[in-house]
């Protein structure tokens, strides 16, 4: 059990804690906050996993711009309902805790035989990085992906944005005459 | 680095709880805070296949970062209709807006 | 002959066809002159082929080439594996039905300018009797048997379309089981079809058997003149006991399309179409494509069947065509001498002139059989065709006339119009002295060689010892101066009913009205005068038209010019035809013409001929035997397969199938709650069973 066993496994529990927290607080705003809690710690999960790029991309996208669409959004739509006590008993929450459970219970079987006993199975091998690539490299080969090999998508997905932006304000236009 | 399947393990995790909350909650912006575990969840899943022992795998971090572009756009148009939805309806509960049944 | 003659006389006709519906846009004068043009143009293609025929051999006249000789051949291939082709042949046989179909056609479009006049269906009229002279020429231009078909089914679908084409009309009609007269006219049209659909059914057996015969022979043609020189086809025939049936069927298809015995019932009801129309399609040229059918397979079958030595197929096809020919001439003869209307009487007159013309070229194959030479009856065949195609034309269009000054049917409510209508009444004389045969008309002399060929065959058949088909020349030739007689009658009947007897009641009732009954127009009467002129002199023709038939074919010896006068008037038949004209002359001259004895009087006071008289009107029972056994029965056949069958069976089946789909939907559609979570329950399942799938698929 060496420091980065330690690290990393606190990071991906803290992952997990947070997007529990971030579904089941009753107030929004808590709820929007754990998200983007969540958000950091899956940056720096990846910044671990040698992605810097993405680690960066994801802090500003998930834990900033869409944080502040949350917010807005929040601060629009009033003080939410949450927490209104349902009459009738919930029958979704029955069914689907239970589902979830079952998947659960299997994956974890799956997982903790494999770390043990070091199973080949569908998730694929158990793996130990080398050492610490360079970061210089890191940086070069994502780079030269993006902006060569795979412009096109860089720039479909540029076009994708764009897109919901106009959506955006065409689904907030005024019609004439007519309000909303 | 501990092993893949940790972090494979936890993506599962993140998935099954995004599909809890999506399942379960009946707000509707809780429900797009769902969609968000969801591709998150799947990021992971993609960036911690590619850290190989052979090396890194470029094009799955490049699809990763265009993805997060992609869903920022589609988590902006959600909640803008959210607001809409607001408007129309008054309320934002799910079970209200059953235009679309049988 | 005009460069691509033979593709253009029935090519031009059918694009004036497609184009009428264009220059009706432009305006109703360009439409009908167009109309008429085209046909007339056509006709003129068909001219100049007749030069090359006399000559022997097809000179371009452009160009001064020579392109072969008689018989002449142009075609494409279109599949050539299958020997499916399409082309166009010169030879007698077809360059003069094709005269005669474009000369009458455009002859009786120039009738129609005047005739129909005013019509407002008339670019349907032009479109569909363009479409029907090219179709016409097509059939008979044809150089092989697929092509003569389409050909023949465009003249029958032009037909229907032309016998119903007054199907709007709100008269009430003159039969009670239709409401108003357009129904009527939509029936007769459709009657006309079908009935001749049983003979083109037959046809196209016969068709498709020669070809799959071809076809097994190594060789696979429809063209005639290959079907003339391979004789493995009907060897093969001959070997699976097929060539007679196939032949008779062959025969089949004139049988509907000519309107002969067993199915002559459509002719006296297609008269509900306009006057014009019966004049082309009925008199001149639709109902002789049989004959010319026959007259185009006769000299294959005599000649393929000489080759395999199997003549008794021959002796069969002859026999029938003559024992046919010659009762529908009997029979259709008497329903003419008691008929009401004038179209009528002229109808069954059709039907019992194309009995003569099959009669003779039934004992053209009957003496081929015997002696080895079929010229004598085809020749009487054919030249009673051309003479026939003139002055039934002829009466038809003064018969158009008529109606057209009179407006009435019925021969009773006329009369006295020999004052009123003085051109009318001498072409119209002219036209029915020469249907009877009176000399020295041009009818005289082409029946005057149908008995000839029938007493030739007779005493041939004698010298070569054959009793059976030596005793059937005389029966037949026996039936024809009968009908003869009968011709005569009805002839001087239908004459002196319209123009002799006294001004009728509904006459009268018109002129008091100020509907005054005038001669036809000039655009009306000049068309019968040309008519009338070639029927006097038509006799006139025969040397010429001997040579002209006989073209191309080896051995027979042409007559000489006056030989041939000389010879049918000094024959033995001369003083049957006497005996004929006695006999049905008289009679006809004091019941019509002179009115000495009054024909209703003579009925009531005859029973016998009164009982004869209503037998003859009800047309022999068959027409009724017909609707009430074939029709009839088809119907209620129908009803009880649909009451049994389609509804009791396929109905309930269909009704069940669509209550299990129903049933389905609305037990299945309570999923659709609209509550998303319920959707991603759903999902989550759907993660379950991928993953399972992993695990251990």
């Amino acid at each position: 059990m060496n420091s980065e066993f330690v690290v990393e496994v606190a990071l991906i529990a803290f992952l997990i804690i947070f997007a529990l927290l971030a579904v089941e607080l009753k107030k929004l705003a808590y709820a929007v906050v754990s998200l983007g809690l969540m958000s950091t710690v899956l940056s720096i999960i990846f910044y671990v996993l040698y992605a810097p790029y993405v680690a960066v991309i994801n802090l500003l996208v998930y834990a900033g711009a869409v944080i502040v669409l949350f917010l807005a959004v929040l601060s629009l739509t009033g003080p939410s309902e949450e927490g209104k006590k349902e009459k009738k008993y919930d029958v979704t929450a029955e069914i689907s805790g239970g589902v979830l459970f079952i998947i659960i219970a299997v994956i974890l079987v799956q997982v903790l035989i494999t770390s043990y006993i070091g199973l080949q199975f569908v998730y694929g091998k158990a793996l130990n990085l080398p050492e610490l690539v360079s970061f210089q490299d890191i940086l070069k080969n994502v780079a030269q992906s993006i902006w060569q090999i795979r412009v096109i998508d860089v720039l479909i997905q540029a076009m994708a944005l764009f897109v919901a932006g106009l959506g955006v304000a065409a689904l907030f236009r005024r019609e004439r005459g007519e309000k909303e | 680095m501990i092993g893949l399947n940790w972090y494979l393990g936890a993506s599962a995790i993140l998935y099954l709880v995004g599909l809890y909350c999506l399942a379960t909650k009946r707000n509707l912006i809780k429900m797009i805070i769902g969609i968000e575990i969801l591709i998150n969840a799947a990021h992971l899943n993609f960036i911690a296949l590619s850290t190989t022992a052979a090396g890194l795998d470029p094009l799955a971090r490049t699809y990763v970062i265009i993805s997060i572009g992609v869903g920022a756009g589609v988590i902006a148009l959600a909640l803008s209709l959210t607001l809409l939805v607001y408007r129309h309806y008054g309320t934002l509960d799910v079970r209200k807006m059953r235009r679309l049944k049988w | 002959m005009l460069p691509l003659a033979p593709w253009l006389c029935w090519g031009i006709p059918i694009i004036g066809a497609i184009l009428t519906p264009l220059l009706a846009k432009i305006g109703h004068k360009a439409r009908d002159y167009g109309a008429v043009l085209f046909s007339i143009v056509g006709f003129i293609f068909g001219l100049s082929m007749i030069p090359d025929i006399f000559a022997g051999q097809v000179v371009n006249w452009f160009t001064g080439k020579v392109l072969g000789s008689i018989p002449y051949e142009s075609k494409v291939m279109w599949i050539s594996k299958l020997g499916i082709e399409m082309g166009v042949l010169v030879d007698p046989l077809s360059v003069f039905m094709a005269n005669i179909a474009g000369g009458l056609g455009a002859l009786i479009m120039v009738y129609a300018l005047g005739y129909m006049h005013g019509d407002p269906d008339l670019t349907r009229y032009w479109f569909f009797k363009n479409f029907f002279i090219g179709g016409m020429v097509l059939l008979v231009i044809a150089n092989n048997l697929l092509q003569m078909f389409i050909g023949w089914e465009i003249v029958g679908l032009c037909s229907y379309a032309l016998i119903g084409f007054w199907h709007k009309k709100k008269e009430p009609s003159p039969v009670p089981d239709y409401k108003t007269e357009g129904e009527y006219n939509a029936m007769c049209g459709m009657k006309a079809f079908i009935t001749t659909r049983v003979g083109d059914v037959a046809l196209l057996i016969a068709i498709l058997t020669i070809y799959a015969s071809t076809l097994k022979a190594g060789h696979p043609t429809f063209n005639f003149l290959e079907l003339k020189e391979e004789v493995e086809w009907a060897r093969l025939l001959v070997a699976s006991g097929m060539l007679i049936p196939t032949v008779i069927l062959l025969f089949g298809g004139p049988i509907g399309k000519s309107a002969q015995f067993p199915l002559h019932v459509w002719l006296p009801e297609a008269m509900a179409g306009p006057t014009t129309v019966s004049a082309l399609i009925h008199a001149a040229t639709m109902v002789k494509a049989g004959v010319y059918l026959v007259a185009r397979v006769l000299p294959i079958f005599v000649e393929v069947f000489k080759v395999i030595n199997f003549a008794s197929a021959l002796y069969t096809f002859s026999m029938i065509v003559a024992c046919i020919g010659a009762f529908t001439a009997f029979l259709a003869a008497t329903m003419g001498m008691v008929a009401r209307e004038v179209k009528k009487v002229l109808a069954y007159s059709t039907i019992s002139q194309i009995g003569y013309m099959m009669l003779a070229l039934g004992i053209g194959g009957l003496i081929g059989y015997v002696a080895g030479e079929i010229a004598e009856g085809y020749y009487a065949g054919t030249f009673h065709l051309m003479s026939h195609a003139v002055f039934k034309a002829l009466l038809f269009l003064s018969a158009g006339a008529v109606l057209h000054a009179t407006e009435t049917k019925d021969m009773f409510e006329m009369g006295g119009l020999k004052q009123y209508m003085p051109i009318t009444y001498k072409c119209m004389l002219i036209g029915a002295l020469s249907l009877a045969g009176i000399p020295p008309l041009s009818g005289f002399w082409s029946k005057e060689t149908i008995f000839d060929a029938a007493w030739v065959l007779a005493h041939e058949a004698y010298d070569h010892g054959y009793t059976l088909i030596g005793t059937t020349g005389y029966i037949l030739l026996f039936l024809a101066v009968i009908t003869a007689a009968m011709t005569l009658f009805y002839s001087i009947r239908m004459i002196a009913i319209i123009f002799i007897w006294p001004e009728s009641e509904y006459l009268k009732e018109r002129e008091r009205k100020g509907e005054h009954v005038h001669e036809a127009p000039p655009v009306m009467w000049v068309p019968l005068a040309v008519l009338a002129a070639v029927s006097v002199i038509g006799g006139l023709f025969a040397p010429a038209f001997q040579v002209f038939m006989f073209k191309g074919w080896e051995g027979i010896e042409i007559h000489a010019t006056a030989e041939i006068f000389i010879k049918t008037v000094a024959s033995p038949t001369i003083f049957m035809t006497l005996g004929a004209f006695a006999l049905g002359g008289i009679p006809a001259y004091y019941f019509y013409w002179s009115r000495k004895i009054d024909p209703g009087e003579f009925l009531e006071k005859h029973g016998f001929f009164k009982a004869v008289h209503s037998f003859f009107y009800n047309r022999w029972y068959i027409n009724d035997f017909y609707m009430k056994v074939i029709v009839g029965g088809f119907i209620r056949l129908s009803n009880g397969i649909y009451k049994f069958f389609e509804q009791a069976i396929i109905d309930r089946f269909n009704y069940a199938l669509a209550w299990v789909v129903r049933s389905f939907s609305q037990a299945f559609r309570k999923t659709h709650t609209g509550d998303s979570n319920y959707n991603m329950i759903a999902v989550m399942l759907g993660v379950i069973a991928i993953l399972l799938l992993l695990l251990f698929g």
